[in-house]
């Protein structure tokens, strides 16, 4: 077509006829109007100097390099399917609890990048010398925003709260057997202020008396985050701080608005008087019932996303995301395992689930279907979780498909002859494509057994009802767990004897209590080192997997928060942003913000 | 015609309590309660603290009862998704944003789609007819909603940024969740509205009518839409409940705080004031619009009467 002349090439263009001109008028119309719609038609925030050295709202000295304050927001989307929002706090509610719950308090204690228990409201902890209580010394000086401090009594009203039967809490289990005359208490037995937690020498000494020693106490205070007695007096409940006008705090942040179905915005609490000071002045909850979080990142509408393996995908074939860094880390140490009815046939009978444990091939399953956001898992602890192993492990479970089946055949069932169809029961999670992973896990089982399996979906209230029922209804089932604290006698707990399998061994239970009561370290570790060996070598469950969770940030967000940390995990770690993490105080707004699109949050602030 | 509407909706009111008495038993029966999504089982104690707390440790029959009298009093209980409102406070929440997506969907799909079907037979077997019957109705039936709302995200979101990929509180918010609605209903009138008003244009009174020296406009509009109209009630009548109450996959691909949301989640979480309430919703939106299309037969067509009904 070189050398084409102008006329030439107006010659072949279609005749554009009347009716053909309206059309393409029309076309033009629409886009002409959609265009005008647009709110971000105009890319993203305006430039402007940095921050440096500037201080934020709360008293924050905003670091080198930081953007101008009225940048310092950060939007975090959560996607709300299948979840409930009732509440801001921990002792409200746990499983109900609405995205950005737990900032308007300081814990007795915190966690630091590397998963260690560093001080919040509590500057010092000791335990008696009969290991029966525990003693916190809390900071003199931090102040509720409704004017009154915030001494031991606020953390005991707190936990005597948890513990009123009317209140109905749904994390008893939590306390109870650990913190003294609890159980007891939720059982309407005794009054709530029988419960052994107490004040000390003074209104800054905390007292909280155990069942037994109790070597955990610390990492299950991450778990103290208090209300406010004067509030929970005067409302009867923790509600109160699901309503920006009666909301009291004594964290950095206060309620600005809640609407549990589509946003929560936290703003800086002026009267903060606490020793952690966060760069961030708002923290923003986008709340999507489902849908695809990678657009709302991709157009601005919020700063980070969890991304699943599939995403990552995307994003490494899409150009404008695909030199972002993918930030990794375990979270809350997930474990993903197959669980057994052990108290019935054919599970009752060890060497058919050490048959099973050694029919599973991880390597390709995960390669295949969860890389990189999951590791092998031969113990229930995630390495990296305190008192973890695995390399010593690996010996009871490992693919072995001949072990597999001789053990099989030991069992009784040479060659999978005889053994009973099986029904293994599952409910869809995206996050661990456990449609997938179970279906692997099926085939496999049924190749190299030569058995039967079948698998039965659930929605995800009906398998936790037939799984939590005594005795349980499922013969086998895919499911997870993370951890709530960070101990090993958390997430070893799950197998002891009454816990959420029936699995009752004596011994098992028997190390677990001696390592509670444990104060030694190594000695600690010698003992849950024998709980994980037994676990794993009597194979109530097969552990298949450990997740990990996949971040995107853009990169105006900055802070030692994303570092990684001696595991080499980065981005934030758990908890997330909250006041039981040091992440809080170590992220910010980079003034590099000018450079991306981000969206204009100034109908929320 | 009052007698039988007043006779029409009783009618329904009884529909109504039985359909809310069997489900009611069908919930309860479902394995697994509001509570049970817990890591851990709770202790024995700490559950019945809970039932007590939410009026579940009563017998089945009496908790129907309280909730049937609560009912003629106005009030439809407490959702246990957000007990920090009522079911009535949530529905009033929600609602007003599905009704206002399904209104401007039900006005730009059943307008377009009657166009498009009155253009496809008028011009039948021409290249507009190929047009708009293979690309608009056949694309419009043959791709899920949440596919198309993926693309119109992607497209006019991510590629282009001219509208938000989400959320609610701005009139752009309604675009693409509209068209992405839309398109099906659209689609399906087109399609009815073709195939009617073609069996119509040929039928025996309109050959007449031209015999007679109607003109086209005469003979189109009242001979044939009006006609053309009455298997559309029939099947397009019953679709405005269900765009009314709206979709999950709107919603969720929308982010769109809706009402559609809820009939999956308060199935899936055993919220049962809030499952009775939607029942209620739901019963009485298709019973009104039975009825309601059963009246506008009698408007469209000449040949239909009420029984015991003059004209």
């Amino acid at each position: 077509m070189i050398g084409e002349s102008t006329e030439e090439r107006l010659s072949r263009m279609p005749h554009l006829s009347r009716r053909g001109f309206l059309v393409a008028g029309g076309v033009g119309a629409l886009s002409t109007i959609l265009a005008a719609c647009s709110p971000k038609s105009s890319g993203g925030t305006s430039l402007g100097p940095s921050g440096s050295g500037a201080k934020n709202a709360v008293g924050a000295v905003l670091p080198k390099g930081a953007a101008l304050t009225d940048q310092q927001y950060y939007v975090q989307p959560f996607d709300s399917t299948g979840a409930t929002y009732k509440a801001l706090d921990f002792y409200e509610t746990v499983y109900s609890r609405a995205p950005l719950a737990d900032e308007f308090n300081i814990p007795l204690v915190r966690l630091d990048p590397n998963y260690n228990i560093v001080p919040g409201a509590a500057t010092s902890w000791t335990q008696a010398a009969n290991g029966l209580s525990w003693t916190f010394k809390i900071r003199p000086g931090i102040m509720w925003s409704n004017g009154v401090e915030m001494t031991a009594a606020d953390y005991i009203a707190t936990l005597r709260y948890s513990a009123d039967p009317k209140h109905a809490w749904d994390f008893t289990w939590f306390w109870s057997g650990v913190i003294k005359n609890y159980a007891e208490a939720v059982a309407g037995k005794v009054p709530d202020t029988a419960i052994g937690v107490k004040q000390g020498a003074d209104k800054y000494t905390l007292v909280i008396e155990t069942e037994g020693p109790i070597a955990f106490i610390p990492s299950a205070c991450l778990y103290t985050t208090p209300l406010s007695a004067v509030a929970l007096e005067k409302y009867g409940s923790g509600l109160y701080n699901i309503d920006p006008s009666t909301c009291v705090s004594c964290g950095p942040y206060i309620l600005h608005t809640f609407e549990p179905t589509s946003t929560i915005v936290l703003a800086p609490n002026t009267k903060y008087t606490g020793p952690f000071k966060p760069p961030i002045d708002y923290l923003i909850g986008n709340i999507y019932n489902g849908g695809d979080m990678l657009p709302r990142f991709q157009t601005g509408e919020v700063d980070t996303f969890n991304a699943s393996a599939l995403d990552l995908k995307v994003v490494a074939k899409t150009p404008s995301l695909k030199d972002l860094k993918v930030y990794k880390n375990p979270n809350d140490f997930e474990i993903w395992y197959t669980f057994f009815n052990c108290e019935t046939a054919p599970f009752d009978n060890m060497k058919v689930r050490q048959a099973f444990a050694h029919a599973v091939d991880r390597g390709p399953l995960i390669d295949s279907l969860l890389a990189p956001l999951a590791i092998p898992a031969y113990g229930y602890l995630m390495p990296g979780y305190p008192f973890a192993v695995s390399t010593p492990l690996e010996k009871y479970t490992n693919y072995d498909p001949s072990l597999a089946q001789q053990l099989l055949s030991e069992a009784g069932y040479p060659g999978g002859k005889g053994f009973p169809s099986v029904t293994f029961n599952w409910w869809a999670n995206a996050a661990s494509n456990t449609e997938e992973v179970v279906q692997a896990l099926t085939a496999n089982w049924n190749k190299v057994l030569g058995i039967n399996v079948e698998l039965q979906e659930m929605d995800k209230t009906t398998f936790y009802a037939k799984m939590n029922h005594i005795p349980t209804q499922l013969q086998m089932g895919f499911v997870s767990y993370g951890m709530d604290y960070f101990d090993a006698s958390n997430m070893l707990s799950v197998y002891k004897s009454g816990g959420r399998h029936n699995w009752d061994n004596a011994q098992y239970d028997s190390l677990l209590a001696k390592g509670a009561a444990e104060s030694n370290t190594a000695e600690r570790q010698t003992i849950y080192t024998q709980a994980q060996e037994l676990l794993t070598d009597q194979a109530p469950g097969v552990f298949i997997f450990h997740l990990l969770y996949g971040y995107l940030y853009w990169p105006y967000l900055e802070g030692q928060a994303l570092a990684a940390n001696q595991l080499g995990y980065d981005g934030i770690q758990w908890p997330g942003l909250f006041a039981t993490s040091s992440s809080l105080t170590e992220l910010y707004v980079a003034d590099n913000v000018s450079s991306y699109t981000r969206q204009n949050e100034s109908g929320v602030l | 015609m009052l007698a039988y509407l007043g006779q029409r909706f009783l009618t329904l009111l009884l529909v109504m309590l039985v359909l809310t008495m069997v489900i009611f038993g069908l919930m309860h029966a479902v394995p697994g309660g509001p509570f049970n999504m817990t890591q851990q089982p709770l202790p024995p104690a700490a559950m019945a603290n809970i039932m007590r707390k939410y009026g579940l440790s009563e017998p089945l029959w009496r908790q129907y009862l309280n909730w049937l009298w609560a009912l003629l009093h106005g009030d439809l209980g407490i959702p246990f998704e957000d007990p920090t409102t009522t079911v009535t406070g949530l529905i009033a929440h929600a609602w007003p944003i599905t009704l206002i997506v399904g209104g401007i969907t039900i006005g730009v799909s059943y307008i377009g789609g009657l166009i498009v079907g009155c253009v496809s037979a008028l011009r039948h077997n021409t290249w507009i007819d190929w047009l708009l019957t293979s690309v608009v109705s056949t694309a419009g039936v043959a791709l899920p909603s949440y596919v198309v709302g993926f693309l119109l995200i992607t497209v006019f979101a991510v590629k282009l940024g001219w509208l938000p990929a989400g959320g609610w509180g701005s009139p752009e918010d309604v675009i693409l969740p509209v068209i992405a609605f839309a398109l099906y209903p659209m689609a399906l009138m087109a399609r009815y509205t073709r195939a009617s008003t073609l069996e119509v244009t040929y039928s025996d009174y309109v050959r007449m009518g031209r015999a007679r020296g109607l003109s086209d406009r005469r003979i189109t509009t009242r001979y044939i839409l009006r006609t053309s109209l009455i298997p559309l009630i029939t099947i397009m009548g019953p679709n405005i409940p269900n765009i009314l109450t709206g979709s999950i996959f709107i919603e969720a691909t929308f982010a769109l705080p809706g009402l559609g949301q809820y009939f999956t989640t308060a199935s899936l979480q055993r919220d049962y004031p809030l499952i009775m309430a939607l029942v209620l919703i739901v019963a009485a939106l298709w019973g009104t619009c039975y009825i309601l299309s059963d009246v506008a037969y009698t408007l469209v067509d000449p040949r239909v009467r009420i029984e015991g009904l003059s004209r």
